[in-house]
């Protein structure tokens, strides 16, 4: 049987990245400003993030117009919500191994 | 990697789903407008019958549902975070048809109209439970569960199809109208 650690996706690991995908999890889109502000990022450190996440294919990125103000929209894609998901299944399937073996001892 | 890094790790991404949850909950809104809503037309079955609520709904519970979607909608874009609307428009619709059809049903000549003063609270109160489990919300199972026993209690009461359609009404809109206002005042401006 593969290790838990071996199901862990380098991509989606990354603590921020984890971060963004658990907030898109639970909604339909978010705006940049409110990722940044709700993961206390920089807005380099955000884009670099969400680079590797667009290029992975777990977001999508739409840039869209309010009046003259332009806006970032970042949403997770089925591929992203479901990478999600195998990696808390994977921090799950780790810790219950751990439990495991600690109540055998 | 470290079990201890995997469980810190794990509390942190619930902690981050949880703010953004918290984040997107606004339905005082709904409560407080369909509470007031459902109030008047207990006035609407003391001045005009209980026949006159046929056109009320349509009119006052379409408004209600495009101001509810306005405000959620300006929310939602003053936030930043736009949640998923689409499983919160099929449940206010199948609310909406599922208390068109019991009040309809349960109107049937013959009958003691009862069926369609209660039924509708029933299918509200279902309605309610539905918002309660996407919104994870114990407040709207409570809400909910208040309603259903309510309509329960009316339908055992021996009223009348219209004293009992307003006995809900006052009731279930007061709640719906009480517990909305609570909730805009514990979560404060986030709301």
């Amino acid at each position: 049987m593969t290790h838990p650690t071996n199901q862990l996706d380098d991509v989606v690991h990354q603590r921020v990245r984890l971060g963004l995908l658990a907030v898109l999890s639970e909604a339909r889109r978010a705006d940049f400003a409110y990722l940044r502000d709700s993961l206390e990022l920089t807005d380099g450190n955000l884009s670099r993030h969400l680079q590797v996440l667009e290029g992975a294919g777990y977001v999508k990125v739409t840039k869209t117009f309010e009046g003259k103000r332009p806006r970032t929209w970042v949403s997770a894609t089925k591929n992203g919500r479901a990478a999600f998901a195998a990696e808390v299944g994977a921090l799950r399937a780790l810790l219950d191994r751990v439990d495991g073996t600690d109540s055998g001892d | 990697m470290d079990h201890h890094l995997a469980a810190e790790t794990l509390q942190r991404v619930g902690d981050v789903r949880r703010r953004a949850r918290s984040d997107l909950l606004a339905f005082w809104f709904p409560l407080v407008v369909f509470g007031c809503i459902t109030l008047v037309s207990a006035a609407v079955v003391g001045f005009f019958g209980g026949e006159a609520l046929a056109f009320y709904w349509p009119i006052a519970g379409t408004a209600g549902g495009v101001l509810t979607g306005y405000y959620c909608s300006h929310r939602e874009r003053l936030l930043g975070l736009k949640g998923p609307a689409a499983a919160y428009v099929a449940t206010a619709v199948a609310i909406t048809i599922g208390a068109v059809l019991a009040g309809g049903l349960g109107s049937q000549p013959g009958g003691s109209g009862l069926a369609g003063a209660v039924g509708p609270s029933m299918v509200v109160a279902a309605g309610y439970l539905v918002f309660a489990r996407l919104e994870r919300s114990t407040t709207l199972a409570a809400l909910a569960a208040v309603i259903f026993a309510l309509a329960v209690g009316v339908a055992f009461s021996g009223l009348g199809a219209e004293p009992a359609t307003v006995v809900l009404a006052l009731t279930t809109g007061a709640a719906s109208l009480l517990t909305g206002m609570a909730h805009r005042l514990r979560t404060g401006a986030r709301g």
